[in-house]
């Protein structure tokens, strides 16, 4: 691993242990919901780790179609980014729907129920997992094409959860930031929103680099074995055209 | 401990294993791409 991710892991495991500590032992409780609502420190930068990432698959994917005709390499790394990024937001919405439930236990009195932002979040996350299984499981030459369409048609459920608390008044509550007149949380509290979402945030862009490396170079050499084979292949005059293309 | 402090750590905990689950995969994954390009 490179210097400069050990120096960043140091950084963020430094912001993490400060946004744990302000978290728990420095912010005031809630005057309503006392220390559960602590977990809100987790759960919010957890949405946004979440729609940080989905955005990035987006971007990604828009990227792989525009180009993958024209910049083999262009398009091999912004594939790669794209299926990162669908991982990490995968693994980002998964905690923010258990900090959720567990939340919603203590403060409702149930672990889950059928309301817009809880639904819609939950089909974000099926959503994703489902492109994620098309990416391991699809074969051949179209998977890539088929994966960047899915993810751009997947992520028309992101605005709808972020709006959902707006459009319809269900069990969630209304949004805490840029909601209604007298929405938001104590600047008391704050420093804890801080520390967490830069913390957390920065994790989740370390994990990310981490992975793409990882799978930027598992495609680059199964696309240079598949090259080679195909040389191969060529010097022993054994090429047969593949049917249908 | 009553619920609230009981599932306040368990949303912290659990936040924190399926992190260290997701980069122990990662760290995997990692370690056999490094070995597949050298």
């Amino acid at each position: 691993m490179k210097l400069w991710r050990w120096l960043w892991l140091a950084a963020t495991l430094g912001v993490l242990a400060e946004g744990f500590r302000v978290a728990l032992f420095v912010v005031p409780p809630d005057s309503a919901q006392g220390d559960v609502q602590r977990i809100f420190y987790y759960h919010i930068p957890s949405w946004a780790g979440m729609g940080l990432f989905f955005a990035i698959n987006l971007g990604c994917s828009l990227v792989y179609l525009a180009v993958r005709n024209r910049d083999q390499v262009l398009a091999l790394k912004a594939d790669a980014l794209a299926v990162t990024s669908a991982e990490v937001g995968v693994v980002f919405c998964l905690i923010g729907l258990v900090t959720g439930s567990l939340w919603g236990r203590a403060v409702w009195g149930i672990w889950w129920t059928w309301d817009a932002r809880l639904t819609s979040t939950l089909v974000l996350w099926l959503i994703y997992v489902a492109y994620l299984l098309l990416r391991r499981f699809a074969a051949g030459p179209q998977m890539r094409t088929l994966a960047a369409v899915m993810a751009i048609f997947g992520y028309v459920d992101v605005p709808i959860v972020y709006m959902s608390t707006r459009w319809w008044r269900t069990q969630h509550p209304g949004p805490v930031f840029g909601g209604a007149p007298g929405s938001g949380i104590d600047p008391s509290m704050m420093p804890a929103v801080w520390w967490n979402l830069a913390g957390w945030l920065m994790w989740g862009i370390f994990v990310a680099s981490l992975r793409y490396v990882a799978e930027y170079r598992t495609q680059k050499a199964e696309q240079d074995e598949a090259l080679r084979l195909l040389d191969a292949q060529h010097e022993l005059g054994g090429v047969t055209p593949v049917a249908g293309r | 401990m009553d619920m609230g402090h009981r599932h306040l750590a368990l949303a912290y905990g659990i936040t924190i294993l399926i992190h260290l689950i997701y980069v122990t995969y990662v760290a995997v994954r990692y370690r056999r791409a490094k070995k597949l390009a050298a």
